[in-house]
């Protein structure tokens, strides 16, 4: 899979359920870097705006700093699967898979509904 | 029914993990109730677990060591050893 | 005041030696994005942080990180425990044994001894936790690197847990940074010090 396509489709299904559909083949989106950071910072504005984060839209924040978005209490696995996964949260499992012995069965969060 | 050494270890490992993890959530979301209640809930299941293993097994804290006879923090395997 | 439990945050068992191995995963142990120079890391920065809740994000990640060191140590110890001189040999091992026959000592897979110069802890809350985010995505890509390079279960199953730390690390720093940001003013984040200006910190 194309690399700008992981990761819409990554980006997508991790924010909400279908918030990304109107953008339906990322494969059109070839035509150079300002289309495709425009599509980002429209889902960004789209998804944030649409909460309680108004004024979190990614272009009204402040230059020249960088910011983490907060995790939200969601998705949350017991104690076994967590240590199994290295971590308690679905949302932060991304695992490497860019190595040929690699047995973990790379699940991109763009697989996850 | 008492568990085995390694079921007994394998909780102590598993709930110490989920408290580790939910922990450092904390102390970034300190009001954040859900997290606070799976907190409570493993700190409950670890301390049942780890006063289990240390009367049947051995000390996992020096604080916490039967010094009844003997010295058994210096008696029991390391963990870096391992199993095999 | 640290407390040592008698048990690792992630069990290792290893059935087979290998110094091959061993030689490029010490890094992640005494090299200069391993887990003792993260734990150093973040323990030196705790004490002039002025929030308490990044001041507690850095000491329960500090602490988190010789728990990590210590699984380290264990793959490497558990790699070298068992070798013949010959397979010490064979597997490109002398120069390290000759100092330290098969015992840990913290250093990268090049050798370089490990040393503070690895890390900052520059004293200013903003540069702190960026360094902070950097280091846990240093670590991340070399346990990525490790696992191109390994071929044993018992070894990769370790080592996928530590890298999946790094990446939870680097979401908690991310949101102390935020925190930091709520203190300041957004005008101009950068305006005072707030480790050291305590008087405009205050206004």
């Amino acid at each position: 899979m194309d690399y700008r396509q992981q990761r819409y489709g990554r980006y997508n299904n991790r924010r909400s359920m279908g918030s990304y559909q109107n953008v339906s083949n990322v494969s059109n989106v070839s035509s150079g870097c300002g289309e495709l950071e425009s599509k980002l910072q429209e889902e960004v504005k789209h998804e944030y705006c649409d909460e309680d984060f108004a004024d979190k839209c990614l272009d009204k924040l402040p230059l020249a700093m960088a910011y983490v978005p907060f995790q939200k209490w969601r998705k949350v696995y017991d104690a076994p699967t967590g240590l199994a996964h290295g971590t308690i949260f679905e949302e932060l499992v991304l695992p490497f898979c860019g190595y040929k012995n690699n047995t973990c069965g790379c699940g991109m969060r763009g697989d996850r509904s | 029914m008492t568990r085995s050494r390694e079921q007994l270890m394998c909780c102590i490992t598993e709930v110490s993990f989920a408290i580790d993890d939910v922990k450092l959530y904390l102390d970034t979301h300190p009001c954040d109730k859900d997290a606070l209640e799976y907190y409570e809930n493993y700190r409950q299941l670890r301390n049942e677990a780890i006063s289990e293993y240390r009367d049947c097994y051995g000390p996992i804290s020096s604080y916490d060591v039967n010094a009844e006879n003997v010295w058994t923090w210096v008696t029991e395997p390391w963990p870096w050893e391992g199993e095999c | 005041m640290w407390s040592y439990e008698r048990r690792l945050q992630h069990p290792v068992n290893i059935k087979t030696p290998n110094a091959k191995m061993a030689k490029y995963i010490i890094s992640q142990f005494g090299g200069p994005d391993g887990e003792l120079a993260a734990s150093m890391r973040y323990l030196s920065q705790r004490y002039t942080m002025p929030y308490r809740e990044v001041a507690g994000v850095l000491t329960d990640i500090g602490t988190e990180e010789l728990a990590h060191m210590e699984i380290v140590s264990t793959i490497v110890h558990q790699l070298t425990r068992d070798l013949t001189i010959e397979e010490i040999k064979a597997q490109g091992f002398e120069t390290y044994f000759v100092d330290h026959t098969v015992a840990l000592w913290p250093q990268a897979a090049s050798g370089t001894p490990f040393s503070s110069t690895f890390f900052q802890s520059k004293g200013d809350a903003i540069t702190d936790l960026h360094e902070d985010m950097a280091a846990e995505q240093k670590a991340r890509t070399t346990y990525d690197n490790i696992l191109r390079m390994v071929t044993d279960e018992d070894v990769a199953d370790p080592i996928r847990f530590l890298r999946a730390r790094e990446i939870a690390h680097y979401q908690r720093f991310g949101e102390a940074l935020r925190i930091v940001q709520d203190k300041l003013d957004s005008r101009n984040f950068y305006a005072f010090n707030p480790e050291f200006d305590r008087e405009l910190k205050l206004k």
